[in-house]
């Protein structure tokens, strides 16, 4: 393995990527690996004021989220994504480039999103959970007080159908049937994992 | 007296490298439109809101920030500044003199280096695109002299960095030259001269372009 390994997890809010993200790491810790287990947003500067916006403490437009959302990658890769690929660690990360153009595309150009991403790093390895809406809806409502700014039904299933387009586009994107039991879910995973390992 | 009924107010923005004098000109031209009875907003960027507030403790390294990290922060910031600022000003009909505006970004972001980065400024324009064209950029033209002249090895720090604060403040006026040939929005104005000539160059470029031609 020459620079690291660079796996990105996507998905619903509750469609269960942290959860799998959590996993993943575990396993490949066992497997003598050192791994940075990270997200986006951050929990640095930037990624501070983002969820303040998405909890409504504060407005702002689409676009300045979107905005905000790509300056916490820049310092996000900076800070620690390259730092740890560059010593050769494999970092998994919950969230990446394919949030921001699923969900920033229900109101801004899709080329617009991608010109402001186009300057970082592909991951190696994309992981999207795929569920129905309906499932992480229930979900959120009883883990969470607010469900957080990106919404109803309708909506999600915009985005579900947007991430499905990512996949078939960008190549080492995997989208994975996320209503299956979480150990099968890692079984499949582990499996693309180890075979890109190998390479 | 123009009567503003239900049009929405024009779009002013103010531009220069740093010292060439945009804020006064602001302030001059804000009231200006005082006299003529025209509601006008002053405003500036970065703003004083919270983006804003980031913007600058990085730009005062208080935390570490890349460049196209601080240039999407800049983007987001005027996001912020159209959507609680300027647009609601320019709905009720007034007008809006913005201090800095996307041109500052473009500019500044592309000429780090003594080369303009052509990618750099392509992709700022790109992503400056959705954003509200100004009715009336000015950017101000003032002249930089680079009196030290070639830096010889045995120069003081002291000289050495002012021709290197020179030297960026020519590259960034350039850059302003250039994006002005490059905007059809964008005038160059003479800066060089008293606050008062530049004013009066101001005002007859707004009379001209936006008030059809009445002075008062």
């Amino acid at each position: 393995m020459s620079k690291g390994k660079f796996i990105v997890f996507e998905g619903l809010d509750g469609a269960g990527s942290t959860e799998q993200a959590e996993l993943l790491r575990g396993a490949l810790e066992e497997r003598g690996l050192k791994v940075l287990l990270t997200k986006e947003p951050t929990n640095n500067v930037i990624g501070g004021i983002i969820r303040g916006a998405l909890t409504k403490d504060w407005l702002l437009s689409n676009k300045g989220m979107q905005l905000l959302f790509c300056a916490d990658r820049e310092h996000h890769l900076q800070r620690d994504i390259l730092p740890s690929l560059e010593r050769g660690e494999v970092v998994i990360c919950d969230r990446y480039i394919f949030s921001t153009l699923a969900f920033g595309a229900l109101e801004s150009d899709m080329w617009w999103l991608r010109s402001l991403n186009s300057d970082f790093p592909p991951p190696d390895l994309t992981f999207i959970l795929d569920v129905d809406p309906e499932f992480c809806i229930q979900k959120l409502n009883q883990a969470r007080f607010s469900f957080e700014l990106f919404g109803d039904y309708e909506r999600l299933e915009k985005v579900r159908s947007n991430y499905k387009l990512l996949a078939k586009e960008y190549s080492n994107t995997f989208i994975i049937d996320a209503t299956k039991d979480k150990d099968s879910i890692l079984n499949e995973i582990l499996s693309v994992v180890d075979k890109s390992l190998l390479e | 007296m123009k009567i503003m009924s239900n049009l929405e107010g024009k779009f002013i923005v103010i531009e220069g490298p740093d010292g060439a004098g945009s804020s006064t000109q602001v302030r001059k031209l804000g009231s200006y439109f005082a006299r003529r009875n025209i509601p006008a907003l002053e405003t500036k960027e970065p703003t004083n809101g919270l983006v804003g507030g980031i913007i600058r403790a990085a730009l005062n390294k208080i935390w570490a920030c890349s460049p196209y990290g601080l240039q999407l922060l800049f983007c987001a910031d005027r996001a912020l500044h159209l959507y609680h600022e300027v647009e609601p000003a320019l709905k009720a009909g007034k007008w809006v003199i913005s201090d800095r505006y996307a041109p500052s970004t473009i500019v500044y972001g592309a000429t780090e280096n003594p080369e303009i980065d052509e990618d750099i400024w392509n992709r700022l324009k790109l992503i400056n695109d959705p954003f509200r064209k100004p009715d009336l950029s000015l950017f101000l033209d003032i002249e930089i002299r680079l009196g030290i002249g070639r830096m010889d090895s045995d120069g003081t720090r002291a000289m050495r960095d002012l021709y290197e604060t020179e030297e960026r403040l020519a590259r960034v006026m350039s850059g302003y030259r250039r994006l002005a040939r490059e905007y059809l929005h964008a005038v160059l104005v003479d800066a060089n001269g008293s606050i008062e000539d530049v004013h009066e160059r101001i005002v007859g470029i707004v009379n001209e372009r936006l008030l059809g031609g009445q002075n008062e």
